[in-house]
């Protein structure tokens, strides 16, 4: 669910949702904060402001309601281009030379908003940089420590406490808003989201449809290992659960295993869904011919965990039916 | 040597003679001139236009009207002044000097 309002752009009415209007007004206003020495730049803004509203008008022609998203804005923002470079360099006005090295940020200014940075840092959860839910790498963004560093420290804690490693990600992930606007994915950093900065950091973001092509061959790899990492985690903890030696006439055994009842039916579907979702994933794996892309640990890992619920669920089955 | 770099600069100075180009022979909208600057793969942000419209029009090569759309908000129409044909066939020289001026460099043996 998200918020959204009605503008109105270059004389055309539509409504926007609340993120997509955030980067949208950052950008028009970095456009305005280029040409604010030019004479006729507010003439310029305008003339932009209403070839955007053209372009949103065409692409959602469409559709019933005219609903401008975030990822519509990048792509258009993309096809604009950087307010940057969009000052014309030939122009006679000398006020303009200024305000082309102010777009462009001399690396001194850079730097003294990097260092100033660790002030007004706000803590995000970076989607640019995810495994799950981005929690970890909002977090080194915050930190400003090695993202591969803070996820394996994750994953000792995790193991741990499988519970409260859990709970509390599930909790970070809820309540730590994901950074979405450029002007976000600078507070993220430490970088202060002035007009200049938006500017600079704006159009680097990838085409909105470049980086769907990219999850989608991806996911191959990282979703994949990540919910297969999940799976085996959950596996493990059953391992040691599991009453392999039902047969044998253990009374502390059984009645464990009646104790914790619940849990381990969970587990046995666990299992019997792990039984029927590798093939799946493998199967679907090799339609998009993508194997080449899946590491050899995770080849490992799917096929020692296809076996090892086949043991599981032979071992409860067994135990259910007793 | 950056080749991108030199490749915009390129462009970037052609492409002030591109628009004027098109709007010797009839009044453009502005949308209409990116449409063709597209085909012609001379543009690559169209950011890049509104600013170069603006300035061409303060130095008195070209002018707008406005005029009413059946489809949206009122357009502006761009065409060449008196001094932008003036100046235009300056450049239309200039271009054919340089064209000659690379066929000659590159057909040296």
């Amino acid at each position: 669910m998200k918020k959204s309002f009605n503008v109105n752009l270059g004389g055309r009415l539509f409504q926007i949702d609340e993120d997509a209007y955030e980067q949208l007004s950052d950008y028009l206003t970095s456009i305005r904060s280029c040409f604010k020495n030019n004479d006729s730049g507010e003439e310029i803004a305008n003339d932009i402001e209403m070839r955007m509203g053209e372009l949103f008008d065409t692409a959602l022609s469409g559709f019933r309601d005219k609903i401008v998203t975030l990822v519509l804005v990048n792509e258009i923002i993309a096809r604009m281009g950087k307010p940057e470079s969009m000052v014309d360099e030939s122009d006679e006005d000398v006020a303009v030379d200024n305000e082309a090295d102010k777009c462009k940020g001399n690396d001194e200014s850079k730097n003294k908003s990097n260092e100033k940075a660790t002030i007004n840092k706000k803590l995000y959860r970076d989607g640019d940089n995810k495994m799950l839910g981005g929690v970890i790498g909002g977090l080194s963004a915050y930190l400003a420590i090695d993202v591969t560093l803070l996820r394996i420290i994750a994953i000792v804690l995790f193991f741990v406490s499988v519970f409260w490693g859990f709970l509390f990600y599930l909790i970070a992930w809820a309540i730590i808003p994901l950074a979405v606007t450029t002007a976000d994915k600078l507070r993220m950093k430490g970088v202060e989201p002035t007009p200049e900065n938006i500017a600079e950091n704006i159009v680097r973001e990838e085409p909105a449809i470049n980086k769907i092509m990219r999850n989608i061959k991806e996911v191959g790899n990282k979703g994949a290992s990540a919910l297969l990492t999940i799976l085996l985690c959950i596996l493990i903890a059953g391992i040691f659960t599991t009453p392999y030696s039902i047969n044998y006439s253990g009374g502390a055994v059984y009645s464990s295993m009646t104790l914790f009842l619940p849990f381990h039916l969970f587990m046995w579907w666990i299992a019997i869904a792990t039984i029927i979702a590798i093939p799946v994933v493998s199967i679907i794996i090799t339609v998009s011919s993508k194997w080449k892309e899946v590491g050899m640990l995770v080849k490992i890992l799917m096929l020692v965990n296809w076996i090892l619920a086949l043991c599981k669920v032979f071992m409860y089955t067994r135990f259910f039916l007793i | 040597m950056n080749v991108e770099n030199v490749k915009s600069q390129m462009r970037k100075g052609m492409l002030e003679y591109c628009v004027m180009l098109l709007l010797e022979k009839k009044a453009c909208y502005s949308s209409d001139i990116i449409d063709e600057l597209e085909h012609a793969n001379m543009i690559v942000v169209e950011g890049t236009l509104y600013p170069l419209l603006s300035r061409l029009k303060k130095e008195g090569l070209l002018d707008y009207e406005w005029q009413e759309s059946t489809v949206g908000p009122p357009r502006k129409y761009y065409k060449l002044t008196d001094e932008g044909h003036r100046v235009l066939l300056l450049l239309d020289e200039n271009w054919n000097v340089l064209n000659r001026a690379i066929d000659r460099i590159k057909n040296i043996k």
